[in-house]
């Protein structure tokens, strides 16, 4: 962790926060941000800081924030999930009718001190945007739980206003809030607000516009400041000892300054980013907090009614939900819908979409690219990426995948998922795991890729390793498919249901070893529980776009690029004497044909091709008389093949994305466990199945 | 072993009623976070079987804490329920 390491302190607030902080991505920041240390020596930070005034919105985890941002913007992309999985700060221009302004979206948080996940504390990435303004985004239907937040934002000295949000499920809920006295007990404007319908938004974001323009231009000199904070309500030893720590403040200017203020606060008040007020209450929350929780109380009492009345269906189907009678019997539904949506509906787009690119895009791109490429060898390897390679993304990116994060988004933007979080608990627990791993888990079932990049919400490093290590055993969508087809039709459905069951029980057996084998103590759920909302389809429409185009920037490169470089050893004939170096391991220990190894390997870059890669191997080698794969295995073979397939060695994409979040060694070791896993119980099967 | 001289938040059935009196350093930070603090009233709304987490009502919100959380949260019973 850093401050200012310039040899004067003409030091910005954007330099002065610690290393690690998440980054706001705008053009308009960077100047700031980046300026090399000593570059801005002496340069007053109002000089470089972004053109616009920026409004950054602070707020509880799940209180509406990032749908308001979102309608702030007009702009529907990855908004809030389930609560705190807004990692990185966003920020947007928007029009208002006070003028332009950089609106910043940060993770929710439940107060200015907490540490998000594992890193510098909230007010840090808070003063790294460098706000003009903020906008608090409080709920209507619970003012005593998020007027704390409000007065720690109005202590730090810069101007505050509050979206008194979620005003309509308040309304539901027969909670009555006057905003006008709350406004005049807190001495900030208050405007009532419905994020979803957009309702009230554009009044408190141009108030909210019009207060960081002012701002700007006090500081400027071109506008006469006008008193910004009230008298302070909070007992008077508290703003004794407030009015001590600021005057404690490291303001000297000479070198060695962030050796004697390592919070970097002293620059930052030195900067005008807060008053030193407002950075002696950061000192110590310990002291302010429990008087604004006091004052908060007060005042709720004095601004709340609440009228007597049933309670809205969605809250008592809330209480349900977490309930073993009827929650369990709710979750069971819901994982079945979700199962069988994917399963009809998928295979049926999945048909639709390879029957029109084989019928319409295949014969165009063989034709073309064997006029292009004149070696037919070459042309082939070609063909296998961009034709075949493409195919499988349609069949398997498109109908399950996309589908896949339709549902998950549906379900997170209803709040369920924080129940499901609290149902799995205990059993995740047996694992070394919280709930929240449920919610990637469930992910992973569609495709690993992402799942890998949920396990970020974890609390700590080795519930992210266990986590991401069940992920990869689980069976994706296209894993799910080579057990399926392999099975189904060959030795019936029961069977493959066996098989599945297998695989469940073999990815229990590995977490529980994992948990055993890794050291350290799983962190225990502690976790706010959503409300029940109906899902707003823009929403979840935009989510799962967003979500779907970093999987096929991700997949598509990984699809074509591996295709083809396996249709080069396939069409080279290299293929065939690396056969040979498997048959000890594959005939000899898992009693399958020698070819079979070969799919099993190179299911590696795309794991649905194991089957149809099996049957080209099958027929270059056995003539035509091949029909199908009941020809070349036995059943048993066949569910040795389909077991080992699926727990083997995850594919290349989830390699890399294991690699990207959590390291290679821990991406190579979790591989080779899988693989030993497979080949140790592959060749168990094959004796209990008389296959060898 | 040994009784705590107050319950905790383990100790309490569905229903119950209570005020926090004390958090246990080692928790204090991330439940408060999560907005719940001593001098709270919290109301015991689900317990989850097999050592599963307790679901209690701070206020309007509902929080979900494992048993081992819920073990470090001293409270003092309180009548009635609403």
């Amino acid at each position: 962790m850093t401050s200012c390491h310039g040899p004067s302190t003409g030091c910005n607030p954007a330099a002065g926060v610690p290393d690690g902080m998440p980054s706001v991505r705008s053009p308009r920041l960077e100047p700031g941000a980046g300026a090399a240390p000593g570059r801005d020596a002496g340069v007053h930070p109002a000089a470089n800081a972004p053109a616009l005034p920026v409004v950054a919105l602070v707020g509880r985890p799940n209180v509406g924030k990032s749908t308001l941002f979102a309608r702030a913007s007009r702009r529907f992309a990855e908004t809030t999930n389930a609560p705190g999985t807004t990692v990185r700060a966003e920020a947007r221009e928007v029009r208002t009718r006070a003028g332009r302004a950089l609106l910043v979206d940060l993770p929710g948080t439940g107060s200015l001190a907490d540490h998000p996940v594992a890193g510098p504390p909230f007010w840090a990435a808070l003063l790294a945007a460098s706000p003009d303004a903020i906008l608090v985004v409080a709920d209507a239907g619970d003012v005593a739980r998020h007027v704390p937040l409000v007065l720690a934002c109005r202590d730090l000295g810069l101007p505050v206003v509050v979206a008194l949000n979620l005003a309509d499920e308040a309304a539901a809920r027969g909670i009555d809030v006057d905003a006008g006295r709350l406004s005049q007990l807190l001495a900030v404007p208050v405007r009532r607000t419905v994020a979803r319908t957009g309702e009230g938004v554009p009044g408190a974001v141009a108030l909210a516009v019009s207060r960081a323009r002012r701002r700007r231009g006090v500081r400027a000199g071109t506008h006469s400041p006008r008193a910004l904070v009230p008298a302070s309500a909070y007992p008077p030893a508290v703003e004794l000892a407030l009015a001590q720590a600021a005057a404690d403040l490291p303001t000297s200017r000479a070198l060695g300054a962030a050796a004697l203020d390592p919070t970097g606060l002293g620059g930052l008040v030195a900067a005008g980013a807060l008053s030193p007020r407002g950075a002696a209450t950061l000192l110590l929350p310990g002291l302010v907090d429990p008087a604004r929780r006091d004052l908060a109380a007060r005042w709720t009492a004095e601004v709340e009614a609440v009228r007597p009345g049933r309670r809205p269906f969605a809250d008592r189907l809330a209480a349900w939900s977490i309930r073993p009678w009827p929650g369990l019997a709710i979750l069971a539904g819901v994982l079945a819908t979700t199962f069988a949506i994917v399963s009809v509906v998928g295979a049926g787009l999945a048909a639709v979409l390879s029957e029109a690119w084989t019928a319409l895009a295949s014969p165009a791109i063989d034709a073309g690219v064997q006029t292009i490429v004149p070696l037919p060898e070459l042309a082939a390897a070609l063909l296998w990426g961009l034709d075949s390679g493409i195919l499988g993304l349609l069949a398997i990116g498109i109908p399950y995948v996309l589908l896949f994060y339709l549902l998950v988004a549906a379900l997170e933007d209803s709040g369920y998922l924080t129940s499901l979080a609290v149902l799995t608990d205990r059993l995740l627990g047996g694992l070394g795991l919280s709930g929240r791993t449920a919610i990637p888990l469930l992910a992973a079932t569609g495709c690993n890729v992402p799942a890998i990049y949920g396990t970020r919400v974890l609390a700590t490093r080795r519930e992210r390793v266990l986590a991401a290590f069940l992920v990869t055993l689980v069976p994706c969508s296209a894993r799910s498919a080579v057990v399926v087809a392999a099975l189904v039709p060959f030795a019936g459905p029961a069977v493959a249901a066996a098989a599945f069951g297998l695989i469940v029980a073999l990815t229990l057996g590995a977490g529980i070893a994992a948990n055993t084998l890794l050291p350290g103590r799983q962190s225990p759920l502690v976790l706010e529980l959503a409300p029940l909302r109906r899902p707003m389809a823009r929403q979840v429409a935009a989510k799962a776009g967003a979500r779907f185009r970093a999987f096929v920037r991700i997949a598509a490169p990984v699809m074509v690029v591996g295709s083809i470089a396996l249709g080069l050893v396939y069409e080279s004939g290299l293929i065939w004497p690396a056969a040979a170096i498997l048959d000890p391991v594959v005939v000899g220990w898992l009693g399958l044909p020698s070819v079979a190894g070969l799919a099993i390997v190179f299911a590696f870059l795309r794991k649905e091709l194991a089957l149809q890669l099996l049957m080209v191997l099958a027929v270059a080698t056995m003539g035509g008389g091949v029909a199908g794969l009941g020809d070349l295995m036995t059943p048993g073979q066949l569910f040795v093949f389909a077991v080992v397939t699926s727990v083997s060695v995850p594919c290349v994409a989830t390699l890399a994305a294991l690699a990207g979040e959590l390291g290679w060694r821990t991406a190579l070791t979790m591989s080779a466990a899988t693989l030993a896993l497979a080949v140790a119980v592959g060749g168990v099967l094959a004796r209990l199945l008389g296959v060898v | 072993m040994k009784r705590p001289a107050f319950p905790t938040l383990v100790d309490l059935a569905p229903g119950d009623a209570a005020r926090v009196l004390e958090v246990h350093p080692g928790e204090e930070q991330r439940l408060a976070a999560e907005g719940l603090a001593s001098g709270d009233r919290v109301v015991v709304e689900t317990r989850l079987p097999l050592g599963g987490p307790i679901v209690v009502r701070v206020g309007r919100a509902r929080l979900a804490v494992a048993r081992q959380v819920a073990a470090a949260i001293r409270v003092e019973r309180q009548p009635g329920t609403r």
